[in-house]
């Protein structure tokens, strides 16, 4: 530097040179190395050859000689090191000169400053897709701080995406993420290393159910997909035994393929409240509904067991009638052998009940073949209980209109069918006032029958008839016996496929009916 | 080492997550505790001569509020199909599973493990039942989560179905 004083040239090389830490290269037109000095072992080239070919050592140069430019500037080169260096190279009569001097306080700025200029575009595109509107809509233009305010703005996004729980990493060309927005604390406890990098990240090897989750989202990525593909929740827990539940979503913001793992606290205590609460309800009705069957099964025990003695006592009492009693002691039979009666209905109906319910009744007819003829069950029911209507004065009929020579076949089981009808008509009897009329009629139609039973009695009372084929009910006067025999006749009618119920008459009394569907050659 | 990715599917409430942690850390709570989605946990134990890493999926348990998502099985070296052995329906959701699993990875390797097999005045499952599993070809075993019994053997009895490779 002969037009610079010594003072100046002494600057120029303590402050401006020496902190770049120069260093040197000398290379013959053939490429071999001839002499180096400087720095650079900074650089990382510490085991260099003389006379040996330069582009294996350095080999940003490789391709370069014989050199045939005057000067060549490659500006902010990564060395072995990791330092950055600007290579100024030009020819001499010695050789071919290479001079590095280090950037990497300038390359690290420019980076910085690349990164925070993508991550603005990336987060205003994120922005979007989370408030479904664009970022410039909710920031107030201010062009005298337009630079300074939208970087700020960046930030801040990247500490509102914290504050929700996310985070945002870019997927690499090679298959590695770097991460976009500021960590939050629950994701540095499960993956400590984004304390100290921010790039090159696997995450993948860190959660596997991500691992997984990367594989579906590849193909969605590379398709440049709109929306997002969603991981559905997954939960980690970290080393002191706190558990996350996590959500993973993949989606394409322009080139850029994101990947985004929120911690939806809120909603995922929510979902699991639900569900947790639906599931206890579930499991405390299948406990219930066991229980229950314990019970009946110890009640079906305990009447079935009552059964026996009484069968004898009936069977004993029955000898009596051949005895010589006085008309007292026949008085005194008559009613023992009444109530015993009575007491083995009563059993029977519970039977009925608990093997229906048990699902003792799942045989039945559904073809013409084996299905029972309504018709011929009511006559049989008439036929048995006419005695017991006439000792009360009441009149018990099957309707005259009905041609018991038609088909009056309907799904079901003969003897249960003839139950049904028989605990239609003796509830009738029940309830109808001497003197009066029940009737038993047959309706056809085209897919099913009627069956109706019609009384002339008070009627039902509006405020039991909603629970008047429930298990144990009784309509009002506690005529009624134990409140099972509707009960049996609607669950068994229900399961053969028909209905039951009962409405009044106009003319006074209820009609009690059923309806069963006709059996089908299928 | 082998690392393998193993699968625990079934109805709900049958005890998964709670054979998770007793085979994991031998712990056990009676408290039933529902499962969003999957659960991770990891597993390192020997067997013979070669070192096993396990990574459990512990996956939500199905019900008519969720179904489980079968893609989760893909990569998976084979499941454990969890009945509970006190609710007869819960043998018939896994029977529906497994043949979902079947249908979308193909037929890797399972055991059939019943659950609650300590509340024995509980149980619902006849024996021709497990008579009909052994007649299709399935293994099944009998477990509690509670008292430990037979979990460690239903891990051991699935990875000894499973490819080392």
């Amino acid at each position: 530097m002969p037009n610079l004083p010594a003072p100046v040239q002494a600057y120029v090389h303590k402050h401006l040179l020496a902190p770049h830490a120069p260093a040197y290269l000398l290379i013959h037109q053939d490429g071999r190395l001839v002499a180096w000095g400087g720095e650079l072992a900074m650089y990382g080239m510490t085991d260099l050859q003389p006379g040996s070919a330069v582009e294996q050592q350095v080999p940003v140069l490789a391709g370069l000689f014989p050199f045939d430019r005057t000067f060549l500037y490659i500006p902010c080169i990564e060395t072995a090191s990791g330092l950055f260096a600007d290579f100024h190279i030009f020819p001499a009569d010695a050789g071919v000169w290479v001079l590095l001097l280090d950037v990497t306080a300038d390359a690290v700025q420019r980076r910085l400053l690349q990164q925070k200029a993508n991550e603005m575009v990336l987060l205003q595109e994120h922005y979007t897709t989370i408030f479904g509107r664009p970022l410039e809509q909710d920031v107030a233009p201010n062009p005298v701080r337009s630079v300074r305010g939208t970087m700020m703005t960046a930030s801040l996004l990247a500490q509102t995406l914290a504050a929700l729980d996310m985070v945002v990493m870019e997927r690499n060309t090679d298959g590695t993420f770097h991460l976009l927005s500021t960590v939050p604390s629950w994701f540095m406890r499960l993956y400590p290393e984004v304390t100290t990098q921010s790039e090159g990240l696997r995450p993948g090897d860190v959660f596997p159910f991500l691992e997984y989750f990367l594989i579906d989202a590849e193909p969605f990525w590379n398709a440049q997909d709109t929306g997002q593909l969603k991981s559905g929740p997954w939960s980690e827990t970290d080393q002191d035994g706190n558990e996350y539940a996590l959500e993973a979503s993949a989606m394409c913001l322009g080139q850029h393929q994101m990947l985004c793992i929120a911690f939806p606290k809120i909603e995922f205590a929510e979902q699991q409240s639900i569900v947790q609460k639906a599931r206890e309800e579930r499991l405390e009705h299948i406990q219930l509904h066991k229980e229950i069957q314990k019970k009946d099964i110890l009640l079906h025990c305990i009447v079935h067991d009552l059964g026996g003695p009484l069968a004898a006592i009936s069977s004993s009492l029955a000898f009596l009638e051949d005895e010589d009693l006085t008309s007292d002691g026949r008085e005194f039979l008559d009613i023992s052998l009444r109530q015993a009666s009575r007491q083995q209905q009563l059993i029977r109906q519970i039977l009925d009940v608990f093997a229906a319910e048990m699902g003792a009744i799942e045989s039945f007819a559904r073809d013409p073949a084996h299905a029972p003829d309504a018709a011929r069950c009511v006559q049989e029911v008439v036929k048995a209980l006419s005695p017991a209507g006439t000792a009360q004065g009441i009149k018990l009929q099957m309707a005259s209109s009905v041609d018991v020579a038609a088909d009056w076949q309907v799904v079901g089981e003969q003897s249960r069918l003839e139950r049904i009808i028989f605990n239609l008509v003796e509830n009738a009897l029940r309830h109808s006032p001497s003197g009066s009329l029940v009737t038993v009629a047959l309706e056809q139609a085209e897919a099913d029958v009627l069956v109706a039973v019609d009384d002339q009695g008070p009627g039902v009372a509006p405020d039991v008839i909603g629970t008047l084929f429930e298990k144990f009910s009784q309509g009002k006067g506690q005529k009624g016996k134990a409140g099972l025999g509707l009960y049996f006749c609607r669950i068994t009618v229900e399961h053969w496929g028909g209905a039951i119920g009962c409405t009044p008459r106009q003319t006074g009394g209820t009609r009690f009916w059923f309806r069963l569907p006709r059996p089908t050659l299928h | 080492m082998i690392q393998k990715k193993i699968c625990m599917v079934g109805a709900f409430a049958v005890g998964k997550t709670s054979l998770v942690a007793r085979f994991v850390e031998s712990i056990f709570s009676e408290k039933y505790h529902t499962t969003v989605g999957v659960k991770i946990a990891k597993k390192a134990l020997n067997v013979g001569d070669q070192e096993w890493h396990l990574i459990l999926w512990d996956l939500a348990g199905e019900d008519e509020f969720l179904q489980i998502r079968t893609s989760y099985l893909r990569g998976s070296a084979g499941y454990l199909l969890v009945v509970d052995g006190t609710r007869r329906a819960t043998l018939d959701t896994a029977v529906s599973i497994q043949q979902r699993i079947v249908d979308a990875v193909g037929p890797i390797p399972f055991v059939v493990l019943f659950n609650k097999s300590d509340l024995t005045n509980e149980w619902e499952i006849a024996n021709d039942a497990f008579e009909g599993l052994s007649h299709k070809g399935w293994s099944w075993l009998k477990a509690s989560a509670k008292t430990g019994e037979g979990v460690d053997e239903a891990f051991l009895t699935l990875i000894a179905k499973m490819p080392e490779g």
